[in-house]
């Protein structure tokens, strides 16, 4: 109830999009590589952007592990300034709308980040990306920072959406939101030394957990954008008959050679 | 770069010690593929196994020209077999530039094989090069133009070579001068190259930064500024 749903139609028209962290920051060739027809993806969802400049992890890895694998590399990048100097001119030329994945970790960052990407060419959206401790109160807080006049995604661990999913759709009361997206959940390995790393999860592993989720939140009247361990059409195909309005595509995409079709 | 097929037509299997009964490590492959996707000197071809979801991609780098192929140096999975086929793609990022004035090229395989400098031999040679190879370990066969010394002997014989090719693990990077001889903060005192082991897990598409190495004050992507980086990068402070 009060919920404004973003009718937004580059998640309409075609229902996959590539998830943060996968592609890079433009859809651009890679080093000559044409490997995807973008015109068969709804959007461009950049590599996460701070307002900052952030370093890699100091324990910047990944570890394997049957069924996926941890990754873990503190997001860096060249913060939001740097990332427009490079590729405002790509997003404007881009082919497809380009979503900027936003790292959020205060509401006044995101705010100023938010203003700043509005009217940049090309910019048809945005994906807040929550900080993995967050929790109800400032879930709202971020949400609401991010509210502007571009279509709002908010991502969600996975393993954090059914905790906090009523939290974002309360802060968008009255604003549009184009969907909530599940980004990958966090897990803990122990390396050959001993230590214990923490990171994302990614990994066919993954897609019985994201079917459920995705099923049990059709309901909410929020439209959801389900991620996490789909590597074949079928597993999109299911995620969509049970209530995704969108998938997003992840590791699978970095075989480069991934048609959508197939 | 290129996406495309290929088989593995030859897998050989060295064990690690006698006693250990462990293959990791020591398995390089012959792989049949398109000569568009065989990989130049350190530069990676990606590839899966075809009949699988997995979501990490093996890198595979040239160790010697096949026919129809190449021979990619180890590690390899110890679970490849003969016949598999593999979905490729690459080359990826940048390889090793032997300079054509280099006359004493030194090669250094820390705390690896150093099947991955192997294909530099052939080109130092063709340019009447002499050479030298520091490595720990077992060898493979090598010319006989090809001196041999231990890892440890690098930095006596540094100041002889006036070309360093260095394969070394990411995290060994902070030890390298200590490898090389030099005092904290020194700059590398030759020309050189260093190839970067590392995961690349997204392999150049993605810039996922879980390779990301720190240069002076930036930081590069072992996938997509190297593997293969200037010895002159700032990559040790």
């Amino acid at each position: 109830v009060g919920l404004i749903v973003a009718k937004v139609d580059w998640l309409l028209t075609q229902p996959l999009l590539n998830a943060a962290g996968m592609l890079g920051f433009a859809p651009e060739k890679q080093g000559g590589l044409p490997p995807l027809d973008w015109a068969r993806l709804g959007a461009f969802v950049t590599n996460p952007i701070s307002l900052q400049p952030r370093a890699p992890a100091a324990q910047r890895g990944i570890l394997a592990y049957p069924g996926g694998f941890l990754l873990h590399s503190g997001y860096p990048n060249p913060g939001l300034k740097a990332v427009l100097r490079q590729y405002a001119a790509a997003w404007a030329a881009a082919p497809l709308p380009i979503v900027a994945h936003l790292l959020a970790r205060q509401p006044h960052e995101v705010d100023a980040m938010v203003r700043r990407l509005e009217g940049v060419a090309g910019v048809a959206g945005i994906e807040l990306g929550l900080p993995p401790e967050v929790d109800a109160a400032g879930t709202r807080l971020l949400v609401q920072a991010a509210l502007g006049e571009l279509p709002l995604i908010v991502r969600l661990p996975l393993d954090r959406v059914w905790e906090l999913a009523a939290a974002v759709r309360e802060a968008a009361f009255g604003a549009p939101l184009a969907g909530i997206s599940f980004g990958p959940p966090r897990g803990a390995l122990a390396t050959p030394s001993g230590a214990f790393v923490t990171g994302r999860l990614y990994g066919p592993g993954l897609f019985p957990q994201t079917l459920a989720i995705t099923g049990g939140l059709a309901s909410l009247g929020v439209p959801l954008i389900a991620a996490g361990g789909v590597y074949q059409r079928e597993q999109w195909e299911a995620l969509l008959a049970v209530g995704a309005s969108a998938v997003q595509l992840d590791t699978v995409l970095w075989r480069g050679d991934f048609a959508p079709s197939e | 770069m290129r996406v495309g097929d290929g088989w593995l037509a030859e897998v050989r299997l060295e064990r690690s010690g006698p006693e250990s009964g462990s293959v990791s490590g020591s398995v390089s492959a012959w792989v049949r593929c398109p000569a568009e996707l065989i990989p130049a000197p350190g530069q990676a071809l990606a590839a899966w196994l075809e009949a699988d979801t997995a979501p990490l991609a093996t890198p595979l780098f040239l160790q010697t020209a096949a026919p129809e192929g190449f021979w990619a140096a180890p590690p390899l999975p110890s679970t490849w077999s003969v016949g598999t086929s593999l979905r490729l793609r690459g080359p990826l990022g940048n390889g090793f530039q032997l300079p054509p004035t280099a006359r004493r090229v030194a090669l250094a395989a820390v705390d690896a094989s150093p099947a991955r400098l192997l294909p530099l031999i052939a080109a130092a040679l063709a340019q009447d090069a002499a050479l030298a190879l520091f490595a720990d370990g077992p060898l493979p066969e090598l010319p006989t133009a090809v001196e041999f010394f231990p890892l440890a002997a690098l930095a006596e014989n540094l100041a002889w070579a006036d070309y360093l090719a260095l394969d070394a693990p990411r995290a060994l990077l902070p030890r390298l001068p200590e490898l090389l001889g030099l005092a904290p903060g020194d700059p590398p005192p030759l020309d050189g190259q260093i190839l970067i082991a590392t995961e690349m897990p997204c392999l150049g598409l993605g810039a996922c930064g879980a390779c990301a190495v720190t240069s002076g004050r930036r930081y590069r992507l072992v996938c997509r500024d190297g593997p293969v980086l200037p010895l002159h990068a700032g990559l040790w402070g």
